[in-house]
């Protein structure tokens, strides 16, 4: 019988559910795993042991008196330290909310508490999810870069402590964490989960984003989270499909349009090329179709254009805590509060008007086939633990609000993962994760940090 | 509708972010971050430079 760690969230629930896997003797193995690693990975803030143990003995006591057919039934979840949790500090790893205690949980939470999910704890994220590096390793070597900003959430899943955990995306904070740890990461539709009890980066960017082993976890988390929230200005009215059965219509072979000239491929490593080139290729050997495609031209202000909007709604939300405490911020999530206080306000606005157009030509081109494919990170994680990486191949997407999903596709000369991403027109997700299963599939890999198996 | 004609050049967008940051934090901020205002001006032009059609409102929520 498999180990309980190295079990993905859909295998875990399976055998909960058959009795084969008491919720507790899980919740207690996941968190022997956390004993024994947190001292070299550091991904967590905060762990309630007693609320971990208890939440896992009430379902148990649910599963045997056979009234519980939820999907993640005794399935613990990581949760980046940005998403309220009533109760239990958080603090999003910084001074200014070192002690806030939420008096509610974040939408998503309670979403994921209904589904039958336990909160295993509060996973590190850079301070306040940007940008200055956070403590966490990466378990495939600990002297590269986790990625950030979902950095603790990431090594969590990629080092087994738990099966799935949340981060968020403002600009690639959940997907290029996913790549550097060789995991599964799906950043939605803008819109598709709320954001209600969530710390904010950017309120018109920010996306909650997913961090498993498998696409299908990604499907089953999806499925517990998306829906309305009309305490989210920016959730989206849009009806929630059956995210699973949307993945077994689209479970043939795809037709994918790789994005090989121009931004992604210039700014890569030759290795990540040539990666992503015999990824292309052993997939259309597997029966996919493979076309080149050309991005639209308003691409080229794209990445400069997230960077004015997120900078100048930082500094919108920190403004009143930066006015009187800006020593007690780091020093690029500082520079990037100052640069969105100087922004003029014309010049967010264009680029609030340039992202319509943007979103609009993206998602004529995505139309143009199942998923669009390209690399997911310019290079492997980084040596240097002073960064989060490179955040170049996610922020267009995440501006344009399409949904993406990085898949692990192999390992780099210097050992560590690579991957690749997929994205598609908005709110088809359904669709993406067929896609993305798919390719998965194809490429047929099981990646785990040798020291960490 | 007429059609705008932009060109916002680097040293203008410069030396306005430079005033704004001078009358914020001082005269030392603006020799310290050099690099933070050349960024940011470089968004300003790119971003100036390069405008929607006319009719093409913000998007905000998307």
């Amino acid at each position: 019988m498999a180990q309980p760690h190295t079990l993905s969230v859909s295998q875990a629930a399976e055998q909960m559910r058959g009795g084969q896997l008491l919720p507790s003797d899980y919740a207690n193995a996941l968190l022997e795993r956390i004993d024994a690693h947190e001292p070299d990975l550091q991904a967590w803030v905060t762990i309630d042991r007693e609320a971990v143990i208890s939440d896992a003995r009430q379902r148990e006591q649910e599963l045997e008196a056979g009234s519980d057919s939820r999907i993640m039934t005794g399935v613990p979840v990581g949760l980046k330290d940005i998403f309220y949790t009533a109760g239990m500090k958080t603090t999003a790893c910084s001074r200014i909310y070192a002690e806030f205690v939420p008096e509610y949980d974040a939408t998503c939470v309670t979403k994921l508490k209904e589904a039958g999910a336990i909160v295993m704890g509060k996973a590190v994220t850079t301070e306040f999810a940007t940008s200055d590096p956070s403590p966490s390793r990466n378990p495939w070597n600990r002297e590269h870069t986790p990625g950030g900003s979902s950095s603790g959430s990431s090594v969590a899943v990629a080092a087994g402590m738990c099966p799935a955990a949340l981060g968020s995306q403002t600009g690639g904070s959940t997907c290029r964490p996913a790549a550097y740890n060789g995991i599964v990461g799906l950043k939605p539709t803008y819109g598709r989960i709320s954001r209600y009890g969530v710390v904010p980066v950017s309120w018109s960017l920010d996306t909650v984003g997913i961090l498993v082993r498998t696409v299908t976890d990604a499907a089953i988390l999806l499925q517990a989270m998306a829906g309305y929230d009309e305490n989210d200005p920016g959730s989206a009215e849009e009806p929630v499909p059956d995210f699973l059965q949307q993945m077994d219509r689209h479970a043939g072979p795809p037709r994918l349009g790789l994005l090989k000239t121009g931004y992604f491929f210039d700014r890569s490593t030759p290795e990540v090329r040539q990666h992503t080139e015999a990824v292309a290729a052993q997939l259309a050997q597997a029966g996919a179709t493979v076309i080149d495609i050309d991005l639209p031209d308003s691409f080229s202000t794209a990445p400069d254009v997230q960077r004015i909007v997120m900078n100048v709604e930082c500094a919108a939300f920190h403004e009143p805590y930066f006015r009187h405490r800006a020593d007690e911020y780091g020093p690029r999530l500082r520079a990037n509060i100052e640069m969105g206080m100087l922004i003029p306000s014309v010049t967010y606005l264009q680029a609030q008007r340039l992202r319509r157009e943007f979103r609009r030509d993206l998602t004529a081109v995505a139309q143009q086939v199942d998923a669009l494919l390209m690399p997911a990170t310019p290079a492997p994680a980084p040596r240097d633990l002073d960064t989060t990486g490179d955040a170049a191949f996610q922020a267009p997407w995440t501006s344009a609000g399409l949904p993406t999903v990085v898949v692990p596709s192999g390992v780099s000369e210097s050992g560590l993962p690579l991957g690749v991403q997929f994205a598609a027109a908005p709110f088809d997700e359904g669709r993406l994760l067929g896609v993305s299963r798919w390719c998965e599939q194809a490429l047929d890999l099981d990646l785990r940090p040798p020291d960490y198996n | 509708m007429p059609e705008p004609t932009p060109d916002i050049s680097m040293d203008e967008a410069l030396e306005t972010l430079r005033s704004q940051a001078e009358a914020r934090w001082g005269a030392d901020y603006v020799q310290e971050r050099q690099d933070l205002l050349e960024l940011a001006a470089s968004y300003v032009v790119n971003v100036g430079n390069n405008l929607p059609d006319v009719e093409t409102e913000p998007g905000f929520y998307q």
